[in-house]
C-alpha cells in the first residue's frame, strides 16, 4: 500500500482559554490518499478549522506529527514554508473577506506566482490560463472584488490557490457562504479539477449532503477527536458512531414527506448528570481537563455506560475499511 | 380572521443607481397556529420584508406601500405608534444572531426582566419568575443561574433559546423568525426547530418563518411563500411545494439542493446568471432570463399572481389554471 | 446589509464624504485659508515685515484690513505670512508623526506577541512623559539654529505626535493580519515586507488618513503654544497672538492685534476637524450611508 499524501497522528494544539488551557485539537489521527478526497465534519467548536490552520502553519501544535508526503509539516518555521506552499494550498470560506479588497483580480491571482519569482508574461500567461480553469472569463483579470458575486469570487479564490500547482488542496467550507443555486459553481468545478489536475482535497463542510457528492471518505469530528472515520457509503449508510448517527437523523431533508412525527421525546440532547442541557459547553471551549476522562461524546450520547466515563475509545479499525471511536458502536441495525 | 395580513407591501431603497426595489408588491397570509414558511435568497428582499413588518428598517430604506394587518389592527394606518406597540409584546420576534440581538453587556436576566416589566407592567419579582419559567420551557435548565449569566458565557444554542424565551416573555400570538437557526450547527438547529413545533401546538402561536434553507422550511412549515426579486413567485402547501413545483424557479431552486439521498455522482445543478435589481417596475417576467422553460410571452409582461390550484398561487404563465396556459402559449 | 450597493471601498467613501456638508465647508475653508497664506501676499504685493513708526497701532481700516501693530506693520499680511508658517508646520509635523507613527505601531501589530509588548511599552513610557517638556527641551537643544529654520520645530512636534498614531495603527494592523487575504498571502509564501506593504499599508491608510487630518490642528495649537512661550522661530499665527497678548493694557485696546490671528487659527482648527470627523464616518465601513 502506498504511503498517503498527508498523515496525521496524534496531532494536539492547545488554545489559552480563560478557564485555562483548551484542547482545540485532542490527539488525531487522519489520513488523505493520493487522489483521494476526504470530507471532514463536526459541529463548531470540534476543531476541525483549528486542525486545518494547524497543518498549514497558522497554528502551533502542542504534539503530535503531520506529514505531507514524508515532510515534517509542524517542523517547519518561516521560509522554510515556501518550497511546501507549492504543494499544499488552503482554500477559505468567507468569499468576502479571502481577497484583498484594494487589488485587482490578475493580481490577486498572480501573488503565488510573482512570490516564487515567476516572470510578469509568464504570470499573465498562466493566470488567463487559471481563470479558464475555473471558468471565469478573461475580461474579469482587471475587476475588483466588489464587483463580483459570491460564486465568482470564490472561484477566483481557487484559482489563486491552484496557481502553484499543489498536490493537496485543504478547503474550508468553501460553498457554505454562498447560495444555494450558486453552490454548484463550484462544486463541480472541485469535482472536475480533481480529476483533470490529479489533486487530492481534504474538505471541511458542514453540509453533509454537499460532502457525499464530493467526497469519497469522511471522518467525523468532536471535541477534537476523530470519532469515525470511513468511506462515504459506508458512513452514510451505517454510520457506527452513535455522534454520526445524531448528525444524520438532523440533516433536514427538502421532503415534508420525510419529515417525522412531532413528538415529545425527542432523544438528541439527554440532560447529563448536572442536569444542564449538555449543549453548552462540549466543544465550545471547555477546559481541556473535563475531556481528559472518559468519552467526550457521554453527556449526549443515549448508549452511554460506566466505561464511557472512565476510558478515553481510541479510533480504532473496524471490520471494513473505517475506523470508530467507541466503546459501544452501533451495528448495522442501528442499535449500540 | 388572519393573524397577519401582509398586502402589497414595497420596500425602496435609495441608491446611486437610483431607488432599488428591494420589495416589490409581497403579499402573504398567516393564520392563527400557522407556520408560514418565507423561503428565498439572498437579494430576494426577504430580510427587508421581515424588518418592514416591524417598522425596523434602516434609514434610507422606507417602506412605499402596502398593507399591513396584524389581528385586526391595521398597523401601516396606525403609523410608527402602532408598531411599537405590537412589536415585542403581541409579536415575537427572532434574528439570526443572537449575539446582536442581546446586549452584551447586560446579564440575561436584566434583559429578560426588562421586556417583561415594559411590555407586561411586571413587578421587578413577577418579572423574574416569569422570565425563569419561560427559560425553563424552551429547555434551559439551571435558569435561575442563567439569569445572571452574561450572553458570551452561552453557546450559541442556548442564545437562540433566550431569544425564543424573550420573544414569548409577552405571550405573543405571532413569532416572526429571520433565519433563527442559520449559524447553527445540524443537530442543534434540528432542537430549536422541535421547539418552535411544539410552541406552536401549545400556545396556537402563529409564525412566520424565514429561511434560505428549504430542508428546514419543508421539515417545519404548514405553507410556503417562495420569494424572488422582491415578491413572492410561488405559494403553496409545503407538501404540495415540494411535490409539485409550479413556477420554474421553485423547480430549479429545489434542484439544486443537494439531498443524502439523492444519486451522489449526479451532476451539481446550479443556476445560470444573477437574480435582477429592480430599480423600476418589472416589464417582463423577473425570472426569465433565468428560467428553462422561457417562451416568448414572457418578455412580453410581468405575469401576476394568479390561483392555479386549490391554496396555490404562483407567477408562471404556463402553470395549469392560466389562461395563457390554456392557450397552448 | 439590507440594500447595501457597494462600489469599492474608495469611491463608496467618496460618496460619503461628499454627502457630509460639514466636512465639505471645512474642505473649502480650509482650501480658502490656505490659497490666501500661500498665493495672496505675492499676488497682491503685502508686505508683513516693512516697519512704519508712523502708523503703528491703527486699527483696521481700508488700507490696512487688518490694521497694524506695535511697529507699524500690516497685520493683514502678518497674519497670512504667519499663516504660512502654522500650516506647514502643521502639515510637516503631521508627516514625520504619520511615518514614525505607522511605521512602529505597523510593525508592532503585525509581529505581535513579545515584538509587540515591547514596542508598546516603549510607547507607553513615552506617553508618560510629560510631552511639553520634551518639546521645549527639543526646542532648547536646537536654539542655537538660525531663526527661521523650521526644521527642529516640526522634528520636536512630529516626534511627540507618533505616538497616538502607532496606537492607532496597531489596533488596526492587529484586526488586519487575521483577515484572510492576508492569510492567503502567507499561503502564497509571500515575505513579511511583502505582506505589510502591499496587503496592510493599504488597509490602514483608511485611519491614518483620518488621523493625520485630526492631528494636523494639533500640531497648530502646539505650535502656537510654542510661539506663545516665546519658543517659537519664525513668525506664526501663535507669535502675533503672542504679540497681541503682550501689548495688552487697561487704556487703550488694540482688539484687532488678538482678534484677526485667533479668528484665523480657529477657522483653520475647525475646518480641519470637520473634514477629519467627515473622512473618519466616509472611511468608517461600518458607518450607516
Amino acid at each position: 500500500m502506498s504511503e498517503p499524501l498527508l498523515q496525521v497522528r496524534g496531532l494536539r494544539v492547545k488554545f489559552e482559554g480563560g478557564a485555562g488551557p483548551v484542547a482545540a485539537v485532542d490527539g488525531v489521527d487522519l489520513d488523505v490518499a493520493r487522489g483521494a478526497a476526504v470530507g471532514l465534519v463536526g459541529e463548531s467548536g470540534s476543531g476541525k478549522s483549528t486542525l486545518v490552520r494547524t497543518l498549514v502553519g497558522f497554528e502551533r501544535a502542542e504534539s503530535g506529527s503531520a506529514r505531507l508526503a514524508g515532510i515534517d509539516l509542524l517542523a517547519l518555521r518561516g521560509s522554510a514554508w515556501r518550497p511546501v506552499r507549492r504543494r499544499l494550498q488552503l482554500v477559505f470560506q468567507d468569499p468576502y473577506s479571502s481577497l484583498d479588497p484594494r487589488m485587482r483580480v490578475g493580481p490577486i491571482i498572480a501573488e503565488p506566482l510573482s512570490v516564487h519569482g515567476v516572470s510578469v508574461s509568464e504570470q499573465r500567461a498562466r493566470v488567463g490560463h487559471l481563470l479558464e480553469r475555473v471558468r471565469l472569463a478573461p475580461a474579469l483579470v482587471s475587476r475588483r472584488p466588489h464587483e463580483l458575486s459570491g460564486g465568482q469570487r470564490q472561484r477566483v479564490g481557487l484559482a489563486r490557490a491552484l496557481a502553484l500547482e499543489p498536490e493537496l488542496l485543504l478547503l474550508d467550507e468553501p460553498v457554505s457562504a454562498l447560495d444555494v443555486s450558486v453552490q454548484a459553481q463550484v462544486l463541480s468545478l472541485l469535482r472536475e479539477l480533481r480529476e483533470s489536475l490529479g489533486l487530492s482535497y481534504l474538505m471541511i463542510a458542514h453540509d453533509l449532503a454537499v460532502v457525499r457528492k464530493l467526497c469519497d471518505r469522511v471522518a467525523v469530528m468532536f471535541a477534537g477527536r476523530i470519532v469515525e472515520e470511513a468511506p462515504r457509503d459506508q458512513l452514510f449508510g451505517a454510520p457506527r458512531h452513535p455522534y454520526t448517527r445524531a448528525l444524520l437523523d438532523a440533516v433536514p431533508a427538502p421532503d415534508p414527506a420525510a419529515r417525522r412525527p412531532e413528538r415529545e421525546e425527542h432523544a438528541a440532547t439527554p440532560e447529563d448528570e448536572a442536569g444542564h442541557s449538555s449543549l453548552a459547553g462540549v466543544g465550545a471551549g471547555r477546559p481541556a481537563a473535563r475531556w481528559v476522562t472518559g468519552c467526550a461524546y457521554r453527556a449526549r450520547c443515549p448508549w452511554a455506560v460506566a466505561r464511557c466515563a472512565s476510558e478515553v475509545p481510541i479510533l480504532g479499525r473496524d471490520a471494513g475499511t473505517g475506523a470508530v471511536a467507541c466503546h459501544r458502536p452501533l451495528s448495522a441495525a442501528g442499535s449500540a | 380572521m388572519n393573524l397577519l395580513e401582509v398586502d402589497d407591501l414595497a420596500v425602496a431603497f435609495p441608491t446611486e443607481e437610483g431607488t432599488l426595489r428591494a420589495v416589490d408588491g409581497l403579499s402573504l397570509t398567516v393564520a392563527p397556529g400557522e407556520i408560514v414558511g418565507l423561503v428565498g435568497e439572498s437579494g430576494c428582499g426577504k430580510s427587508a420584508a421581515a424588518l418592514a413588518l416591524l417598522d425596523l428598517l434602516p434609514a434610507p430604506g422606507r417602506r412605499t406601500r402596502g398593507r399591513i394587518r396584524l389581528d385586526g389592527i391595521d398597523l401601516t394606518a396606525g403609523g410608527a405608534k402602532a408598531f411599537a406597540a405590537i412589536r415585542g409584546s403581541r409579536v415575537g420576534m427572532i434574528f439570526q444572531d443572537p449575539m446582536t440581538s442581546l446586549n452584551p453587556y447586560l446579564r440575561i436576566g436584566v434583559q429578560l426582566r426588562e421586556v417583561a416589566e415594559r411590555h407586561l407592567r411586571l413587578r421587578r419579582r413577577d418579572a423574574e419568575l416569569r422570565a425563569c419559567a419561560l427559560l425553563e420551557r424552551v429547555g434551559l435548565a439551571d435558569a435561575e443561574a442563567l439569569l445572571r449569566a452574561h450572553p458570551h458565557e452561552l453557546s450559541g444554542g442556548m442564545r437562540q433559546r433566550v431569544m425564543i424565551a424573550m420573544a414569548l416573555l409577552a405571550d405573543p400570538v405571532l413569532l416572526l423568525a429571520d433565519e433563527p437557526t442559520t449559524a447553527l450547527d445540524v443537530t442543534i438547529q434540528a432542537e430549536i426547530l422541535a421547539l418552535i413545533r411544539e410552541l406552536r401546538r401549545e400556545r396556537g402561536l402563529g409564525v412566520l418563518f424565514i429561511s434560505h434553507d428549504l430542508g428546514v422550511v419543508a421539515g417545519l412549515c404548514d405553507r410556503v411563500v417562495v420569494m424572488y426579486a422582491g415578491r413572492a413567485v410561488e405559494v403553496a402547501p409545503v407538501a404540495e411545494l415540494f411535490a409539485r413545483p409550479q413556477h420554474p424557479y421553485t423547480e430549479a431552486l429545489l434542484a439544486c439542493v443537494p439531498r443524502l439521498d439523492d444519486d451522489p455522482n449526479a451532476p451539481f445543478v446550479s443556476i445560470e446568471g444573477m437574480p435582477p435589481r429592480l430599480f423600476g417596475a418589472a416589464r417582463e417576467c423577473t425570472f426569465a432570463p433565468r428560467c428553462g422553460r422561457r417562451v416568448a410571452a414572457c418578455a412580453s409582461a410581468d405575469p401576476e399572481l394568479l390561483e392555479s390550484g386549490p391554496g396555490r398561487l404562483d407567477r408562471c404563465i404556463q402553470s395549469e389554471g392560466r389562461p395563457e396556459a390554456s392557450r397552448g402559449v | 446589509m439590507v440594500g447595501e450597493v457597494t462600489r469599492g471601498p474608495w469611491s463608496d467613501a467618496w460618496s460619503r464624504l461628499r454627502r457630509d456638508r460639514a466636512a465639505l465647508v471645512g474642505a473649502m475653508v480650509l482650501g480658502a485659508v490656505a490659497a490666501a497664506c500661500f498665493v495672496l501676499p505675492a499676488l497682491i504685493g503685502l508686505d508683513a515685515v516693512a516697519t512704519a513708526p508712523g502708523i503703528r497701532h491703527r486699527p483696521p481700516d481700508l488700507q490696512h484690513w487688518f490694521g497694524t501693530d506695535s511697529l507699524g506693520r500690516d497685520l493683514f499680511a502678518r497674519v497670512l505670512v504667519g499663516g504660512r508658517t502654522s500650516l506647514l508646520v502643521g502639515l510637516a509635523a503631521t508627516a514625520v508623526s504619520v511615518v514614525i507613527g505607522t511605521a512602529w505601531g505597523g510593525v508592532a501589530g503585525y509581529y505581535a506577541g513579545r515584538v509587540d509588548e515591547f514596542m508598546m511599552r516603549i510607547v507607553d513610557f513615552l506617553y508618560g512623559v510629560p510631552y511639553m517638556f520634551l518639546v521645549i527641551l527639543i526646542m532648547l537643544l536646537f536654539s542655537d539654529t538660525a531663526r527661521g529654520d523650521l526644521l527642529p520645530v516640526f522634528l520636536a512636534l512630529g516626534l511627540v505626535q507618533w505616538l497616538t498614531m502607532a496606537r492607532i495603527v496597531r489596533g488596526e494592523v492587529l484586526a488586519l493580519r487575521e483577515r484572510e487575504f492576508v492569510l492567503a498571502a502567507r499561503l502564497a509564501g509571500a515575505a513579511d515586507s511583502r505582506i505589510l506593504l502591499r496587503h496592510i499599508l493599504p488597509n490602514v491608510l483608511g485611519p491614518v488618513i483620518v488621523y493625520a487630518t485630526l492631528t494636523v490642528p494639533s500640531v497648530i495649537i502646539l505650535e502656537s503654544f510654542l510661539s506663545f512661550l516665546g519658543l517659537g522661530v519664525a513668525l506664526s499665527w501663535g507669535e502675533l497672538v503672542a504679540e497681541a497678548v503682550s501689548v495688552v493694557n487697561p487704556i487703550r485696546s488694540y482688539w484687532w492685534l488678538l482678534l484677526c490671528p485667533s479668528l484665523f487659527l480657529a477657522a483653520t482648527l475647525l475646518a480641519l476637524n470637520f473634514l477629519g470627523d467627515g473622512l473618519r464616518d466616509a472611511l468608517d465601513p461600518r458607518s450607516q450611508p
